[in-house]
């Protein structure tokens, strides 16, 4: 996986979670940011302007993980934005595509799955750069 | 998975037979404590793996704490749900 430098927010409650795929993605030449709040991803969004989040649905303080995207669309409305949940509830996933996500991904992912999905966002972005 | 039980098929069967489900508030638990203990360990452990590294000590204690987690939590649902 080459990569320019991609600015990836994850944004999870849960700190080992956002500690892992900050590592895992900083190998790969990522510019990894971290938020355990959606208020905390906002800030940050704000200064950065991700290409690409990964936003937990269910965080325990502030923001939930709908009104984060919300929010998060209008800051940096080219950011690619990833849920992920272990709700397979249809009526979140709906509300999750119609505020302008691009994934629905189901936890525990594995390393493979998270791969693929950021994969084919570069795909995408390098044939929309093209 | 662990190696099935001799009558594993059988217990399939009878769940499916008698309609029997786990209620959704428990789901919730489960999916929400064991989903993210789960990630977490996957993406320690897949991240080691598919770079060809070693697993360094401390992450090595990050697996086993949350492995641990999901024993005390299935623990409390079993504790709880009065599972004898």
């Amino acid at each position: 996986m080459e990569t320019k430098k991609y600015k990836l927010l994850v944004i999870d409650d849960e700190k080992d979670i956002c500690k892992f795929v900050k590592r895992l993605f900083s190998k790969k030449g990522f510019l990894v940011y971290t938020a355990f709040s959606g208020n905390q991803a906002i800030k940050i969004a704000s200064k950065i302007k991700p290409d690409i989040a990964l936003l937990d649905i269910y965080l325990k303080m502030g923001l939930d993980g709908l009104q984060t995207l919300k929010r998060l669309r209008k800051i940096s409305p080219q950011c690619h934005c990833l849920m992920v949940t272990w709700d397979k509830a249809e009526e979140k996933r709906k509300g999750a595509k119609k505020l302008g996500a691009v994934s629905y991904l189901t936890k525990p992912l594995t390393v493979t799955q998270l791969y693929q999905v950021v994969n084919r966002f570069i795909k995408n972005k390098r044939k929309g750069d093209e | 998975m662990a190696n099935p039980l001799p009558n594993e098929e059988e217990i399939y069967a009878k769940i499916k037979k008698e309609n029997i489900t786990i209620h959704p508030l428990i789901w919730e638990l489960i999916n929400h404590h064991i989903g993210n203990d789960l990630y977490t360990i996957n993406l320690i452990i897949g991240a080691t793996v598919l770079d060809n590294e070693t697993l360094n000590p401390e992450d090595a204690k990050k697996v086993l704490k949350h492995t641990k987690e999901i024993k005390d939590f299935l623990d409390k649902l079993a504790k709880i749900t009065n599972l004898k």
